[in-house]
């Protein structure tokens, strides 16, 4: 039956975009439309180097430049889906989004591996229980004792939830590792972030000889800031050393093209020659058509709806998008499918939306907020910080440094003057926090530089870790602050942090192009939640505590099992006055509260997730 | 009040002059004190406005005009009029004045010459690249010739061949197939400048930007080209305007 003109215009108008999401996200993203014959060169090069693994042909890594947008996370994603649907042996596979610090990239690694292996749904279970069907005997030839234990409970079904949180780092109470029969923990950051590379290769060497896939997406993120060296060094770092201790492991990292001179002038001869790189380059027209066509054939409603005689990819205009793939630059495929959401809006007779990119940063700001809080977990403020610090600190115009420090410094900071700040990150269990601390006593000269010891408000010390509290007070004493970054904070940082990165990778995008660095930079200088905003005026002001760190960590420590008590008890345990105690509650709103009244009480805040 | 320091550091940073309502917003504080000094001890200077907003930048306006004049001028000859314009585009929308005093001074010094060579209209060029107005001059013969009924073939035939490209050109595009580590992979421009140390910035700057109007190779921009110290900065390929490109790429 024939429709009216009206009639087609209201149908069209309610038919779903199918241009409306224009990155993808994850390679984990179920969203079935791809088009093959784009950048098919480059999907066929990474599966035929996954073959050539299994058959025990070591290569060299394979270092992936694209413009942002140029579907890098796209091809992985197809290399992962070929893998999962080749009907062979199971192959492991591993997407890691690099946004973390270089101090803490072989944790960030080893968690995105084992999450990977041992939590994601693959062919009805997981890739590591297809891994370990047939090689529960081989667990016995793994010299590593902790994780030969671990993938024996794993392959057993025993004791999972805690041998799936140890493969991923996670530091666990003594009963469960005495549960495991796993060795304690003493070691601090170095032996950590030791110990997580330890345990990646003698992974992926019981795996082998079946190939390994470890996708490196955003290596940029890395970087702290555009132009910051220590990130290219760790890139080059951790290609050479995957290259060198675990050769069944394909290693494919994904860089923007625009970093090409910097990482070729930063990094050694060694060091690439260890990688090969390959592009994505800018579609041609026939590449174009076939996105574009693919994307209308994914909502058939709309072939319905095409108008007699229009043409074969209406309601797109093709020679727009032609004219743009002349340009300079070239088109990539992010930008195709946002002109072609413009288009199939403007048929569709929906106005833009009035967003302004300020509302559009705030948007992905409080999406951030939302995903940071549900994620945060004790173990995880230390990449946090180590990561976000010095982003921020940078986008407020105060330097930081990473190489040639003791392994107790995670950065130091330059603050305007000139001055150094040694920052430190304390947030170890107190079984191994003394030993650190005791390290910082011996090697920190306070006439070199300052020192700020961080320990976040989820870990408080409690009152049987004396031997912490008391090298706390000590450091104290001698000049070192001591700065206890609330929930709020922490999360208000790990949602900083994740939209700089996204912003550095150009994942963070505005009207189809990469959002303006300098736009964003400055909405977060200026929009930084409070609580975030005073942990850096904390490190980078002059040294005062008004709070009176000593109080602060003793009160922390003695409401951590109350919660709730009165003012009066808490300052005789303390031994101050009330009024002190009061004092220190009012000015470490973050972390106290009180309560007036004829008795008041003083309680543990534990802050309203922003935007949930 | 903001010190002349922040504020001349805040223009050297910024990759176009900055208008004084923009300035004020960011630094939150009265900058007409320090603006006037900055401008007295030379280290800023004042634009022509734009939207009548009076805008400052470290770069004086005089010479970041004739540069982008000579730079359209270089890569394609053109009417006054056409050449006004689009140098008032380039050169961060100085205005047509700017941009006619700047082609009056170029005209002087000999930099840039007018030729009448298909029609009446005068063609301005750089003088020392002939081959824009040779491109120029061809390309509006080849226009007329088309108006005429004339296919593509018919003109091929004629003139025995498609017009050349320059050597520095083909040299340069050659360059960048030897460099590029395999096909497709993009070559970095500072790697090309190395390979190319006979070509002034100025010539492989244009020879670079030809090849990607030519279609035959992509540029890649670099993401904060403009904070970066002059030394780095120059080695990026600039059109001219706003970006500043880091890498090339070969066309399929």
């Amino acid at each position: 039956m024939l429709q009216s003109p009206s009639e087609t215009d209201q149908r069209l108008a309610s038919i779903p975009n199918p241009f409306s999401d224009a990155a993808v996200g994850s390679v984990w993203d179920p969203r079935p439309v791809d088009v093959p014959q784009i950048h098919a060169n480059v999907s066929a090069e990474l599966l035929h180097l996954v073959d050539e693994r299994s058959l025990g042909r070591h290569h060299r890594c394979v270092l992936l430049y694209g413009d942002a947008g140029s579907g890098k996370t796209h091809v992985m994603r197809r290399l992962r889906i070929a893998l999962e649907n080749s009907g062979g042996p199971p192959v492991a596979f591993s997407w890691v989004r690099m946004q973390t610090s270089p101090s803490m990239m072989w944790r960030h690694v080893r968690r995105s591996l084992a999450g990977d292996l041992s939590r994601r749904p693959f062919r009805g279970s997981t890739q590591l229980a297809h891994l370990l069907e047939n090689r529960k005997q081989s667990i016995e030839t793994v010299e590593n004792r902790d994780l030969a234990l671990v993938l024996d409970h794993l392959g057993s079904g025993l004791y999972t939830r805690d041998a799936r949180a140890w493969l991923a780092g996670d530091a666990l109470p003594d009963e469960a590792l005495q549960t495991l029969k796993l060795g304690l923990r003493d070691g601090g950051e170095e032996t950590s972030e030791d110990e997580s590379r330890r345990v990646l290769v003698a992974l992926s060497q019981f795996l082998a000889p079946s190939p390994v896939v470890l996708c490196l997406d955003q290596l940029e993120a890395l970087q702290s800031h555009p132009g910051d060296r220590n990130g290219l060094f760790a890139i080059g770092k951790l290609l050479a050393a995957l290259h060198d201790e675990a050769p069944n492991i394909v290693v494919i990292g994904c860089v923007q093209t625009g970093l090409i001179h910097e990482l070729a002038s930063v990094l050694s001869k060694a060091e690439t020659d260890r990688y090969q790189p390959t592009a994505l380059r800018p579609l041609n027209a026939a590449q174009i058509r076939a996105l574009v066509k693919a994307r209308l054939e994914s909502v058939p409603e709309l072939e319905r709806l095409r108008p007699a005689g229009a043409a074969e990819l209406w309601p797109v205009d093709i020679a727009k998008l032609d004219a743009l793939a002349m340009s300079r630059e070239g088109i990539t495929p992010r930008k195709v499918i946002f002109e072609c959401e413009q288009m199939l809006r403007a048929a569709q007779d929906i106005p833009e939306p009035n967003a302004t990119l300020q509302d559009h940063i705030q948007e992905r700001f409080d999406q951030e907020i939302r995903a940071a809080a549900a994620r945060l977990s004790s173990g995880a403020s230390t990449s946090i910080l180590s990561d976000a610090l010095p982003r921020l600190l940078h986008v407020r115009g105060v330097k930081t440094e990473r190489t040639g420090l003791p392994p107790w410094i995670d950065h130091v900071l330059i603050g305007p003057d000139g001055r150094k700040t040694a920052v430190i990150l304390a947030n170890e269990s107190p079984r191994s926090l003394w030993r650190k601390l005791d390290k910082i006593c011996l090697g920190w000269d306070p006439a070199e530089r300052g020192a700020a010891i961080i320990r976040d408000a989820a870990n408080p010390l409690r009152a049987t870790a004396a031997a912490s509290i008391d090298r706390l007070q000590e450091l104290e004493r001698r000049g070192a602050r001591v700065i206890t970054p609330s929930r709020e904070a922490l999360i208000a940082l790990d949602a900083a942090r994740r939209v700089l990165a996204n912003l550095d990778s150009g994942d963070l995008t505005w009207r189809g192009e990469k959002a303006p660095v300098t736009t964003v930079e400055d909405w977060i200088r200026k929009h930084l939640p409070e609580s975030a905003a005073k942990l850096l005026d904390e490190l980078t002001g002059p040294v005062a505590d008004p709070g009176g760190a000593g109080l602060r960590l003793g009160l922390a420590a003695y409401l951590d099992g109350k919660k709730l008590a009165a003012v009066a008890d808490a300052a005789a345990h303390l031994q101050c006055t009330t009024t002190e105690l009061e004092n220190c509650a009012r000015q470490n709103t973050d972390q106290f509260g009180l309560f007036g009244g004829p008795q008041p009480a003083v309680f543990e805040r534990i802050p309203a997730v922003p935007g949930a | 009040m903001v010190s002349v320091e922040t504020i001349t550091e805040r223009l050297k940073q910024a990759p176009a002059p900055v208008t004084l309502s923009k300035l004020r917003k960011e630094l939150r504080q009265d900058v007409t004190a320090a603006l006037a000094q900055a401008m007295e001890a030379g280290t800023i200077f004042a634009w022509p406005r734009y939207f009548n907003s009076p805008r400052y930048w470290h770069r004086e306006t005089a010479p970041v005009v004739r540069e982008a004049m000579l730079t359209i001028a270089r890569r394609d000859a053109m009417s006054k009029t056409n050449l006004i314009r689009a140098t008032a585009k380039m050169a961060h929308n100085c205005g047509v004045p700017a941009a006619k005093a700047a082609l009056t001074s170029l005209v002087k010094s000999g930099e840039v010459r007018s030729a009448k060579t298909v029609g009446a209209t005068g063609l301005y060029y750089a003088t020392d690249t002939p081959q824009a107005l040779v491109s120029a001059s061809l390309a509006l013969l080849m226009e007329r010739l088309r108006r005429l009924n004339i296919d593509a073939g018919e003109i091929s035939t004629g003139t025995g061949a498609p017009a050349q490209a320059t050597p520095l050109t083909e040299s340069t595009f050659e360059a960048i197939r030897r460099l590029q580590p395999s096909p497709g992979v993009p070559v970095s421009v500072q790697q090309l400048r190395s390979a190319m140390v006979r070509a002034s910035k100025q010539e492989l700057d244009a020879a670079v930007l030809s090849l990607a109007d030519a279609q035959k190779i992509y540029l890649t921009t670099h993401d904060h080209g403009w904070s970066l110290p002059e030394a780095e900065r120059e080695q990026l390929v600039w059109d001219g305007g706003q970006k500043l490109y880091v890498a090339v790429t070969l066309r399929d």
